[in-house]
């Protein structure tokens, strides 16, 4: 993915994600396959398209401060803590959202047009 | 021929790159332990700075991407009594497998969830590495 800029991002997504967030993305966007000794591909447009579909959604996120991250397979990822400090993970596939929640171990995936509830649950925590 | 194990009392190193670990936070994601043969150096062979200069000759893209921002010690032991204490307990080892580049690579050859390697994150010394921009 080339020539990124943030201002492809909604407004939404550019407040959840805050400046360190936005620089680690077009930090990602340059990263080429075989980054991470050869096992790493390139950001995935579907995932961020995913991305930012989500933050849309859960503006409120940003007074958790995620950290955005990028996996192997091309995928962002944002970490947060929920209100008991525990770690919540989520990945963004361009079609479903795989999830972590440390509290419990709990670890799922969902097609993102199964995501309202899920986000809702994700909102009542960080409200 | 099975390789030889890693003693309990010795202390490994694993490099975090930038993609898995969020200085700023001080925050990783579990990509930095999930899954099988986890690369670890030992540093009972190299001390950090040597490893440092070797992880940015593996993970690096020169000459502009500067990937890995530090790495993360564990010792051996505690990081078998985590496995063993976690909810899925499993047993763990840490093989030797030097190479060329790196005679104090080693291994951990079982598959670590992302549950535990979330509970091993959090019990990692955390190490950066000093850069011209933190100075």
């Amino acid at each position: 993915m080339r020539e990124l800029t943030v201002e492809i991002l909604s407004d939404n997504a550019r407040r959840v994600l805050g400046a360190n967030g936005l620089r680690r993305l077009y930090e990602f966007s340059k990263y080429r396959t075989g980054w991470d000794a050869g096992q790493g591909q390139p950001l995935s447009r579907g995932s961020l398209s995913s991305l930012e579909w989500f933050l849309d959604q859960l503006p409120e996120l940003s007074t958790s401060e995620p950290s955005l991250f990028l996996t192997r397979t091309g995928n962002l990822q944002i970490v947060f803590e929920d209100h008991q400090g525990k770690t919540v993970e989520i990945d963004f596939f361009p079609d479903r959202l795989e999830y972590y929640f440390e509290d419990g171990d709990e670890e799922s995936s969902l097609p993102l047009s199964d995501a309202a509830d899920f986000i809702d649950r994700l909102r009542r925590p960080i409200a | 021929m099975p390789r030889p194990l890693c003693p309990p009392e010795e202390n490994v190193l694993r490099a975090l790159h930038t993609a898995f670990w969020d200085k700023s936070y001080h925050r990783g994601t579990s990509e930095v332990f999930k899954g099988t043969n986890i690369s670890v150096s030992r540093l009972a062979i190299l001390n950090l700075s040597e490893l440092f200069r070797i992880f940015h000759l593996e993970l690096d893209s020169p000459p502009h991407n500067r990937h890995v921002v530090g790495g993360g010690e564990i010792n051996i032991g505690r990081l078998q009594q985590i496995a063993r204490d976690f909810q899925n307990p499993i047993e763990i080892t840490v093989e030797e497998a030097p190479t060329e580049i790196n005679p104090a690579h080693a291994e951990i050859p079982q598959n670590i969830t992302r549950g535990l390697a979330r509970q091993i994150i959090a019990a990692l010394i955390i190490h950066y590495e000093q850069t011209e921009e933190d100075a």
